[in-house]
């Protein structure tokens, strides 16, 4: 049986690149450095697929035609999914472009909370080896990591820390409605502390935090649903630490202002600053989302969420919806791009739409064109970025004979619509 | 294709052809001699009474890198248009970086601040540069391994193979320092940090790391001096540091960066005073040194760097006010602050003194580099105004009587009457950078060279006359016509390639399962990450063993 070491992984904004594999068939069983992701992900296999056009199996070539129809027949055409890795992103940029058309990534306006918040403030930020190397202190904010990276607390939190940082148990507080791990009081490298409080009570929490940590006085009534025991020992635990870190997933409070909370947390963070050292790390960015957003920056000088006219971006982070444009009928045409889309499937809107998928996303609807593409790091090779947005993973083809890139596959729609296949942005 | 330019009027001073008249003739993206009488051109151009120079080259301009996008997020071309009137700049995206470079007659752009776990996403940033050849220079003195290495009293060697798998991974021209030792104190909460100081978990002082990575650059024979950005950026009588800071080297190969931001006393009522004297003199006196001088303009533009220590010391006077700092995966950080320099502010307006100052009193142009630390002191696309400044005493005068009145008092540009000529333009635009590098074959025209040329038409004053190249050949290729892009192509990523002994890998394998959240194995950046989608190419230099 051959085995594939250090594989690196695409499946979650946390980059795992420590992955052996074994080959089975078409697919791959995670032997080591496994989560339950990771073993779903790699374990996907398809039979050869075809295009379809209308439901009817095509070959790629007239679905490239039919799809050069349909778009070329809209007026404003978006672009949602966008979970790809570097190449798909250029690539997307460039026929969106030549289109005319909009771009919001699967994870919407949660995906952008934090390109808000430092629009607003700023921050002070980390890395994840930063994290495991220094932090002594590490606040988890709506999330318990392992929800949102499943191996978050192995390959961070529990990990030793470089010797110059000690090795007194990591002191992890986790604030919101997530519970701690199963077995958190038995774990000798992390003494855990759950602060629980709702979803929606998370930006009060901060804000009493805040007011703790400047010794500020507190409205007994404001506290009155707030874990304020367990905040008043980590607002004590905070001088304390020699590097501390606040962590937090991706989308911070579900259809809410997260930006709002995220500024409320880097404002905080800076401040923190003045005296000791401190940092903020979102675990977010899977589904391509932080490629998403490091490729469109420096093509466009946006994360996310444009408009093209006339070749110049438009930005419009907070009306640039792909779900409510869809449902209003303020786009007549959907392009999916996908690849890493993981458990998210492609909405099936009454507009004519074209879907880039591997074989086995399921589909709301048939769309007008469909175009089986690959996996990035599985099916072909590429650039995938990590949450913390620093460290890109050389994702590899683990086999042959899968379904194409989805930049190639939106190069040549480009050239069929007359365009020149770069990101002329 | 054979194509003749014919009898520019032409400044190389590679050659030490300065402003003769002469024919230029090019076939498949290189410089050519003059064939015999009798061959005849498949292109003629004629550029009589135009200047014709080699595609300029800036050495040091943030293009790539995560901070990079940090700052255009900071100040997206929404916001920016908020700030200033025009949309472009300052933090042009990949696409712009490339198009306003082209259209100045530039053919070639360096990132100075590689850090090495982002290299490969540094170089697909910079791949999507049209027209611009390009390449970066890896970080190194803040990583825990060097500091470890030296902590340990490591013999040079292995500090030598390190520097030089590095170099390979990630893909870089160069090496660079970034306030030696200092972004790695911050993170112990240490705020200054001074040349003999040594660090809080280490024990070693920047000179020791100074010192250890110019040698090995040196002994591993890359042409490019040690790119040093020292400490105390941005500090009231920081001229200091940097005259101990180019004498820690012992005669060795030293590049000191933006060294404008490096050149301050103390003196006069505010504290705050022009060093550029004995700067320069110490530059004039030291034929090991060169530098840049990152020159400031006055305008908003956003400050990048990864000197977390100072940006962190720096950002309350930043504006507008958001600003991030960020601790980097153990080896570097960065920190981004939007600044506006006011020339109604003492201080900055002294700072533009100061760059100018520096301009006109190093002696020799082969080792002074114009640059803005683009976007630091201003964006890159105000060098055709920096060179006017240069080389028209009378408009610097008169801009210098517009400033706050007391920076005018402090200055002492006044008193200063050089002009460059066209010809040391030419040196410090391109020739100077070209050899500080180690490309023979860029910034001059002679047969072999690259057909990097552009051609400028004099125009009623130097800033016009270099705003807009008349034609700009890349490689060979006609992009630039009038200012205009007229024609895509994508430039090469020129870096620097050496041996090591393969032992250096085992130890770093073992440093990375233990401290990096990544493997050694996946490190290195690859070939396809560059040339993959067809944008350019790579290009491998040899270095110049010395042993
Ligand atoms: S935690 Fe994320 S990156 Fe790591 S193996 Fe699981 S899915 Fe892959
Ligand atoms: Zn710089």
């Amino acid at each position: 049986m051959s085995s594939l070491q250090n594989v690196p992984c695409p499946f979650c904004g946390l980059g795992c690149d420590d992955l052996m594999l074994h080959a089975r068939g078409a697919a791959f069983t995670v032997v080591s450095g496994a989560c339950p992701r990771s073993l779903a992900g790699f374990a996907r296999a398809f039979d050869k697929p075809d295009a379809r056009v209308r439901g009817q199996p095509a070959s790629t070539a007239s679905a490239l035609a039919e799809a050069v129809t349909v778009l070329g027949g809209a007026r404003q055409p978006i672009f949602t999914g966008l979970a790809t890795d570097v190449a798909g992103v250029r690539s997307v940029l460039a026929l969106a472009r030549q289109c005319d058309g909009m771009l919001d990534h699967l994870h919407g306006a949660g995906g952008l909370q934090g390109v808000l918040a430092l629009q607003s403030s700023g921050g002070m930020t980390t890395t994840l080896a930063e994290v495991r190397n220094r932090a002594d202190l590490v606040i988890l904010v709506g999330s318990s990591g392992e929800d949102v990276a499943p191996r978050f607390r192995e390959r961070v939190l529990s990990h030793p820390r470089h010797e110059h940082a000690g090795t007194s148990p990591r002191r992890v507080f986790v604030l919101g409605p997530q519970g701690l791990p199963a077995d958190a009081d038995s774990d000798p490298a992390v003494e855990w502390r759950h602060l629980a409080c709702t979803a929606a009570d998370l930006p009060y929490a901060v804000g009493a935090l805040r007011c703790l940590v400047d010794g500020r006085s507190l409205d007994p009534r404001a506290g009155e649903n707030l874990p304020m025991d367990g905040l008043g020992a980590l607002a004590a635990r905070i001088p304390e630490a020699s590097y501390g870190a606040i962590v937090w997933g991706g989308e911070l409070i579900p259809g809410g202002h997260g930006d709002l909370l995220l500024e409320a947390i880097q404002t905080l963070l800076q401040d923190l600053n003045a005296e000791s050292r401190w940092g903020g790390l979102a675990i977010g960015g899977g589904e391509g989302g932080a490629t998403m957003e490091e490729a469109c920056t420096w093509n466009t000088g946006y994360a996310g969420r444009i408009r093209f006219r006339s070749g110049e971006a438009i930005y419009e982070p907070r009306l640039l919806d792909a779900a409510r444009m869809l449902e209003r009928g303020e786009a007549d045409c959907m392009v999916w791009v996908g690849g890493l889309e993981g458990d998210h499937s492609p909405p099936a809107p009454d507009v004519p739409s074209i879907v880039l998928a591997p074989p086995d996303v399921p589909l709301g609807r048939e769309p007008e064109v469909y175009l089986p593409v690959g996996i990035p790091g599985i099916d072909h090779s590429g650039t995938g970025v990590r949450c913390d947005h620093v460290v890109s993973l050389p994702l590899r083809q683990l086999r042959k004979d899968g379904p194409p890139p989805a930049s190639q596959m939106l190069d040549r729609i480009n050239e069929g619509l007359g365009g020149r296949g770069v990101s002329a942005c | 294709m054979l194509t003749l330019l014919k009898a520019g009027r032409v400044y190389d001073p590679v050659q030490g052809i300065d402003g003769e008249v002469r024919d230029i003739w090019f076939r498949d993206g290189r410089i050519v001699a003059e064939p015999g009488s009798g061959t005849v051109a498949d292109e003629t151009v004629d550029v009589s009474g135009s200047i014709v120079m080699a595609g300029g080259i800036d050495l040091h301009s943030h293009v790539g890198g995560g901070k990079v996008n940090i700052a255009r997020t900071l100040l997206p071309p929404a916001l920016r248009a908020e700030v200033e009137e025009r949309l472009r700049g300052p933090v042009p995206t990949a696409w712009e970086t490339g198009y306003e470079y082209a259209r100045m007659g530039y053919t070639a752009c360096f990132e100075p601040a590689l850090l090495p776990v982002n290299a490969r996403l540094a170089h697909q940033e910079m791949a999507d540069i049209p027209m611009m050849d390009k390449g970066g220079y890896a970080m190194l003195g803040n990583d825990d391994y060097l500091l470890g290495l030296l902590a340990a009293g490591t013999d040079q060697a292995r500090v030598n193979d390190y520097v030089a798998w590095m170099l390979r991974a990630t893909r870089c021209l160069a090496i660079k320092v970034v306030n030696p030792g200092g972004i790695s104190a911050f993170k112990f909460n240490q705020r200054r940090m001074d040349v003999d100081e040594s660090h809080p978990h280490y024990g070693v002082t920047p000179r020791q790391i100074l010192v250890a990575l110019s040698r090995a650059v040196h002994e591993l024979g890359v042409p490019k001096p040690l790119h040093v950005h020292a400490s105390n950026l941005g500090v009231p009588g920081n001229m200091n540091t940097t005259l101990e800071t180019m004498a820690a080297v012992e005669g060795l190969p030293v590049h000191i960066t933006h060294i404008q931001f490096h050149s301050y006393g103390t003196e006069g009522d505010r504290g705050f005073s022009s060093g550029a004297a004995p700067i320069a003199e110490f530059v004039n006196a030291n034929s090991n040194v060169s530098v840049d001088v990152g020159q400031v303009m006055f305008g908003q533009t956003c400050t990048i760097s990864a000197d977390t220590m100072m940006q962190y010391l720096g950002h309350p006077y930043g504006s507008p006010k958001r600003w991030l700092c960020a601790d980097l995966e153990c080896e570097a950080g960065c920190g981004v602050v939007p600044f506006k320099y006011r020339d109604q502010s003492f201080v900055n307006a002294l700072q533009w003194s100061v760059g100018l100052e520096l301009f006109l009193g190093v002696n020799d142009p082969w080792r002074i580099v114009l640059t803005t630390d683009h976007p630091n002191g201003a964006s890159f696309t105000s060098y055709p105004h920096l060179i006017r400044l240069l080389m028209d005493r009378s408009f610097r005068n008169e801009r210098l009587d517009t400033l706050h009145p007391e920076a005018r008092a402090a200055s002492h540009l006044a008193s200063m009457n050089r002009e460059y000529s066209l010809y040391e333009i030419a040196i410090v635009t391109r020739a100077g950078p070209a050899r500080l590098l180690g490309l023979e074959d860029r910034g001059n025209l002679a047969p072999g060279a690259a057909a990097d040329i552009a051609v400028y038409t004099p125009r009623e004053d130097w800033e016009l006359t270099f705003r807009d190249a008349t034609l700009m050949f890349k490689d060979g290729r006609l992009v630039v016509r009038d200012g205009q892009v007229v024609d895509l192509t994508w430039g090469s990523t020129h870096w620097r390639q050496t041996d090591y002994d393969a032992g250096i890998e085992r130890l770093l394998d073992d440093h990375f399962q233990r401290h990096y959240s990544m493997n050694v194995a996946n490190y290195p950046v690859r070939d396809e990450d560059i040339e993959g989608d067809g944008r350019g190419r790579l290009v491998a230099h040899a270095c110049r063993r010395q042993n």
